[in-house]
């Protein structure tokens, strides 16, 4: 999802930015070169045995073009690895939500979402614009099933139960009706793109070591179980369909599919063409289909494929101070997205599948297994965001797949770090205009949400936030800073290592902060279960202050007094610039991390003793007397999510500089 | 409660349920302590064998240092200093100590394999890079030489408590921080939680003959030192030498290790009912506190029998006590728990010697035999037992076996209104926040003890009471010397009771949400029937039960599950109960049709029983005028 992080990002870019855009992101970017010699083989690392369910889905859909429905079967083969016999399963029928009164539309406007009047449209959608899944039969190795739909679940409890580590056969037919689209996915978006079908098909609900997954759809959270799809769709011929997914019958279809000078033969039957597509190791499965569409396609320099699937328009719009041409953002895209595509493999760990789809539709950006929808009536900067954060959650959410209502800044935040610094780099690398990376609107962001006093917990359930201002401040904007303030604590490099040893262990198993949290603490050789339990699992918020500088008897010497305000203990890299001479890095460890990062930069670096949590005074002997220094800033990186940043600078009396 | 009475034939067999397969390290202690009364310092040595079970290799190893966070200037002294609401017992005192007033350990030598390790004492922690990793699935020997000072008593432990206890010996010697899969828990000790490695102690402590020592553990000489160890008959041949007693104690599979010595120690022991053996350790009475003496010695004495019902109570319902004894020790500075021990302060009266004596005892269970990680999850040990407490003493005082506590009807009342007074105060902090961390001390132990015994309360509401006591117990057979978290225990309920309860765990633990279902309307319909109107006015939904009692006297219970539950409870009385549609948490409204004219209903109420959290009860009860 994408569009409360930008909604947000529009509110912020008429705040004053508090601070200049820390200089660290710069040499960030000088990380793909350190990167090269860091790519460590995960097998040092031993991690937990976590068992997990699997999947295989073969589904074929018959599409009525005309009413907007279709007819699918489903033949699931469904693992139970877990060490526990299951008495019932749960399917998601996430179209169900778009019924009048739905959980769907209650929450929303229950809970003032930033689209609440755009979910509140549920309540009043007539009877052929509205959602629904119907299941018409279900079978459980060839016996008929029980089962009930609970709006957007399905409940099953089982004839006979799934035994531990063994495997079932479901059938499953049903109808559904593809709603008008009103969040993600259904029928003619405002750019009117036809079919964008997201969450279209009965889904099995995941089941962990924290038991089902069955929460109902109210527009949020997503969590999957592994595995592979194979699925045929049967369309009105004159559709072209985009997916998520290897398609099988290119010479079949053509539209730009088939190898340049292959012979298409195109048969269709009742009007209808059938596409036929494979996803494997994935954990959902989406397409789009629009008479229009133009397919581009490019083979990426990491010899994938990336589709590209818009609607032509020749016009130029002009929104605002924007001039808006959404042919030239989808004509300018591929040669940008195959660089970030190459960022992405060397910083963030290698992507795994053969091909990548961007598609117009949905109603923003939203990220699924190998594709993206999006959006294209945006400035050309946005645009490029967009795709290059749907894109990221490949990684973050697609390929490590962290349960999302649980942890969305895992999901979102971790997504949105990555954004930044690929955006900062194509700026650098003049491929987009602009700023690049939003960081400081991270900072900004959840430092609105503490002065409104709206924080809640990161741990809060994603459903469960008393504002959904707050949800998108965790997730998005205090998600980011998680990542970039522990570039902080552990240093850039080791949170670099880190992030791509993280992605080694755990893609395709579900890690929870645990997981990450250790992977850290692994890397850096330093306890990180502080950093976790204060920021994560508490609201507590970090504030120090340059309090004095005092004379020493000894004139060379003076006396800095650090003053912790905030709750939150942290480690400080403080600067003191001389009025002559290189400035020094005077770095106090945090005692509960047990251990220092390395040195950041070149300046000279004195480590001084820990600094126990349970101080509020650091008292520092500097090796300068009170007149010969300049300034002393407390980390000018801005890293380090400081509340109030007047009081880390300290500058040294004008005039009193010594000749 | 009618609960217990239905509980003995529940008891179901863990092996029948999965359990996650989580790694443990493994420890055993060999030490031999040479104590000096004059000084109040001792001699150590120990021998650790140390099994790394983890699939990790270890290049760090930490122990915990207890004692020196008695010295002025400590990050117990600093905390206590600095915390709005410092713990009476510690406040400024850890600061005004003298040196020889002042607790330290000081570790002199340390030998991994036989080879001397680099190591640094870090106030309460040391740390120690090991010249060579322990490598996974593998055993490393430690041996370790340090001298200790005991300190005056401040906080739990020491020298010299408020009573006239000689030593309270908790936290003494140094112990091995736990690793596990959240890695190591080397925390500073800033007076507060627990966390330990399970194995076997050893230990040999000798001390001037005049003191006598009891302990968490078994004595292996007693007819070596006699002191009431030996049984009736038996010759005891006391062998001192260099005026000093030696006491051998061997405490297998715990995680922990307590003493204490007195001179004046009396010492009673009595064999229970579930064959155990029950000491209990308490001073002389003071000839100068003629009147307050005799009570505290009545009281002393009347602790045992009480002590063997509530066993048995426990066993019942809570599962079966593994040791096979357990020491009620006068000391400390209120009640401490332990392994096989507690450290009461024991000038009180019956009523409160019982209710500190069921309390501590019941830590055994949630702290000593499960020993969730205290620190992270403090309401899975204070909570628990809280709850277990109240269940406890709740059927001791229906016996008679207290002096003065009487049956009650809702003996959770204090529990949750401990919990709304703290949120209505604006200074709640969410469950999940790390006990040393809160900001305010109430913050914690509102967190810890009520609002953890609330969530256990509470989840028989949810669950129904029945399922929560077998949940309990099933809960302790799977997980006992296993360390269990939060996720741990709700799945174990989730199994039992056959319903979804993650949303439980997420709203009341990991947030502040509140549950406030209140009264809005009983409107008369047309066909002799009424509509009962109930408002949700908190964040945190719940299952709704609403109980209408008509002016004849009959009830009616009305039960609308929470959909997120997937299911319903079981019916709890026999009062007839019509299940009306889910509850789905987004809904504000809940409306049901009552098949009676209004005119006939006298009262209705919103969860009877009160086992419900409502921060708002005002609006619960709607009663004809």
């Amino acid at each position: 999802m994408h569009e409360f992080f930008f909604r947000y990002y529009l509110i912020c870019l008429s705040l004053p930015a508090k601070f200049v855009l820390p200089k660290y992101l710069l040499s960030c970017m000088k990380l793909q070169l350190t990167f090269l010699l860091l790519l460590v083989s995960s097998s040092l690392f031993a991690q937990p045995e976590r068992w997990q369910q699997r999947v295989t889905y073969s589904m074929q859909i018959d599409m009525d073009v005309r009413t907007h429905r279709y007819i699918g079967t489903q033949q699931v083969v469904y693992w139970n690895n877990s060490p526990d016999t299951l008495h019932h399963v749960f399917w998601h029928l996430y179209f169900n939500a778009f019924q009048p009164h739905s959980m769907l539309a209650e929450a929303a406007i229950d809970n003032g979402y930033f689209d609440a009047e755009e979910y509140a449209r549920v309540n009043n959608l007539r009877a052929e614009e509205q959602g629904w899944v119907r299941i018409d039969s279900l079978k459980m190795n060839g016996r008929a099933l029980r089962f009930e739909t609970n709006e957007t679940i399905l409940e099953v409890p089982l004839a006979e139960p799934i035994p531990p580590h063994s495997k079932v056969l479901f059938e499953m037919q049903w109808e559904t009706q593809v709603p008008v689209l009103i969040r993600r996915a259904g029928r003619n978006n405002i750019e009117g793109i036809d079919y964008t079908m997201g969450q279209w098909y009965p889904k099995l609900c995941e089941y962990d070591y924290q038991g089902w997954h069955s929460n109902q759809y109210l527009g949020g959270e997503f969590y999957g179980v592994w595995g592979d799809y194979d699925v045929t769709i049967n369309i009105d011929k004159d559709y072209i369909v985009a997916a998520g997914g290897y398609l099988q019958n290119p010479l079949e279809i053509g539209y730009g599919y088939e190898n340049q000078g292959d012979k298409v033969e195109r048969k269709p039957i009742n009007g209808k063409l059938r596409w036929h597509f494979l996803a494997p190791n994935v954990h959902d499965f989406m397409w789009c289909a629009d008479t229009q569409y133009k397919h581009e396609k490019l083979q990426a320099s990491d010899n994938t494929t990336m589709h590209f699937f818009y609607v032509p328009t020749s016009s130029i719009e002009s929104l605002g101070a924007l001039q808006i041409d959404q042919q030239q953002n989808w004509k300018r895209l591929p040669k940008i997205m195959d660089r970030v595509r190459t960022l992405a493999n060397f910083n963030f760990g290698k992507y795994p599948y053969k091909e990548y789809a961007f598609i117009q539709g949905g109603d923003f950006g939203m990220e699924y297994p190998m594709a993206t929808t999006l959006k294209s009536r945006l400035s050309f900067e946005t645009f490029v965001e967009v795709a290059v954060h749907e894109q990221m959650h490949s990684w973050y959410q697609m390929i490590l797949g962290s349960n999302e209502s649980l942890y969305p800044w895992m999901d979102e935040g971790f997504t949105t770090w990555a954004e930044q610094l690929i955006m900062k780099q194509l700026v650098a690398e003049k491929l987009v205009n602009g700023h690049g990376g939003n960081v400081v609107m991270s900072y900004a962001n959840y430092e609105m949400n503490v002065a409104n006093q709206r924080q809640e917990p990161m741990c809060t359930h994603s459903d469960h936030y008393r504002q959904s201002g707050t949800y998108t401040a965790n997730a998005y904007s205090k998600g980011a800073i998680t990542l970039h303030q522990l570039g902080y604590i552990i240093g850039e490099e080791h949170l670099a290592k880190g992030m791509l040893q993280y992605f080694e262990a755990w893609k395709f198993k579900h890690p929870n902060p645990n997981d990450f949290f250790r992977v850290m603490e692994q890397v850096s050789k330093l306890e990180l279960d502080w950093y976790k339990e204060d920021w994560i699992y508490a609201t507590k918020t970090i504030d120090y202050a340059v309090d004095k500088v005092k004379k020493n008897a000894d004139k060379s010497q003076s006396t800095l007094i650090v003053r912790r305000i905030g709750d939150m203990a942290m480690p400080l890299d403080i600067v003191v610039y001389p009025r002559s001479g290189d400035p020094q890095v005077f770095y106090i460890p945090l005692e509960s991390m047990r251990g220092s990062k390395p040195a950041e930069s070149n300046h000279q670096r004195t480590i001084l003793k820990d600094h126990r949590w349970v101080d509020r005074q650091i008292l520092i002997t500097l090796p300068y007397g009170r007149d010969e220094i300049s300034r002393i800033v407390i980390d000018p990186s801005g890293r380090m999510a400081d509340l109030n940043r007047k009081n880390n600078t300290w500058n040294g009396k004008a005039g009193k500089t010594r000749s | 409660m009618k609960i217990r009475l239905s509980l003995l034939f529940l008891l179901a067999g863990s092996t029948l349920f999965a359990q996650a397969d989580r790694w443990q390290q493994r420890i055993s202690y060999l030490m031999n302590i040479d104590m000096d009364v004059s000084k109040h310092q001792y001699q150590g040595a120990q021998k650790v064998v140390y099994s790394n079970n983890s699939p990790d290799t270890l290049y760090q190893v930490f122990w915990h240092l207890y004692f020196n966070a008695f010295k002025p200037g400590s990050m117990m002294d600093v905390r206590s200093r600095n915390i709005a609401d410092p713990d009476r017992r510690v406040g400024s005192r850890i600061a005004a100590l003298k040196p020889e007033e002042q607790g330290f350990i000081k570790v002199k030598t340390l030998k991994m394999n036989g080879k001397d390790q680099v190591f640094e004492t870090n106030e309460t922690i040391l740390e120690v890079n090991l010249s060579q990793p322990i490598l996974p699935y593998s055993t490393a020997t430690f041996e370790m030489n340090w001298d200790a000072q005991v300190p005056k008593q401040i906080r739990r432990s020491g020298r010299d408590n408020a009573e006239g206890i000689s030593y309270s010996m908790a936290q003494w010697y140094p112990k091995m921080c736990e690793y596990d899969y959240q890695g190591w828990h080397s925390n500073p000790y800033v007076g507060r939680e627990f966390y330990g490695v399970w194995g076997d102690f050893d230990v040999r402590i000798s001390i001037d003959e005049k003191f006598v020592v009891a302990a968490g553990g078994y004595l292996q000489n007693p007819l070596e030192v006699g002191s009431g160890y030996e049984n009736p008959g038996d010759k005891v041949e006391k062998k001192v030498r260099d005026g000093k007693m030696q006491w051998h104690f061997i405490a297998p599979n715990v995680h922990d290790f307590v003493w204490a010595a007195d001179p004046d120690y009396l010492h009673d022991k009595i064999k229970a009912d579930d064959g155990t053996i029950m000491h209990f350790f308490y001073q002389k009475r003071d000839e100068k506190d003629k009147e307050r003496g005799l009570v505290y010695e009545k009281a002393w004495k009347k602790l045992p029998s009480v002590m063997n019902r509530a066993r048995t109570f426990m066993n019942t319902n809570f599962g079966k006590y593994p040791y096979q004894e357990y020491y009620f020790i006068q000391g400390g500075d209120g009640g401490m728990e332990y392994p096989m021990a507690t450290l009461i302060t024991g000038k009180s009266d019956l009523d409160d010697l019982i209710g500190v004596s069921v309390h501590e005892q019941l830590h055994t269970w949630y702290q000593m035999l499960l020993g969730s990680n205290e620190s992270l999850y403090a309401w899975m040990d204070e909570g628990f037992t809280s709850w277990a407490e109240t269940l406890t003493l709740e059927q001791l005082a229906k016996e008679g076996l207290m002096e003065e506590r009487e049956v009650s009807k809702n003996p959770f009342k204090d529990d949750y209104r401990g919990y709304r007074k703290l949120h209505l105060s604006g200074k709640a902090e969410p469950m999940s926040t790390h006990a040393d961390h809160y900001q305010t001390n109430r913050a914690y132990s509102t967190n810890a003890y009520v609002k953890g015994a609330v969530m256990a309360n509470q989840l028989g509401y949810i669950v129904g009471d029945e399922v929560l006591m077998r949940g309990m117990r099933r809960y302790f057979e799977t997980w006992k010397f296993k360390h269990p978290n939060p996720n741990d225990f709700i799945r174990i309920l989730e199994k039992e009771s056959g319903l979804e309860l993650d949303w439980y765990k997420e709203e009341w633990v990991n947030t502040l949400n509140i549950i406030d279902y209140g009264i809005v309307g009983v409107n008369e319909n047309a066909s002799d029937t009424c509509t009962v109107v109930i408002q949700k006015s908190g964040l945190m939904a719940m299952p709704v039960e609403v109980m209408l009692t008509l002016k004849d006297g009959s009830q009616h219970l009305y039960y609308a599950p929470l959909e997120s539950m997937r299911g319903l409870k079981p019916a709890e009385t026999s009062v007839p109960r019509t299940v009306l549609p889910d509850h789905r948490w987004v809904d504000n409204l809940i409306f049901f049709d009552a098949p009676f004219p209004k005119a006939q209903i006298r009262k209705i109420e919103i969860d009877p029983t009160q086992r419900l959290a409502d921060m708002d009860m005002a609006d619960n009860v709607w009663e004809q005028e």
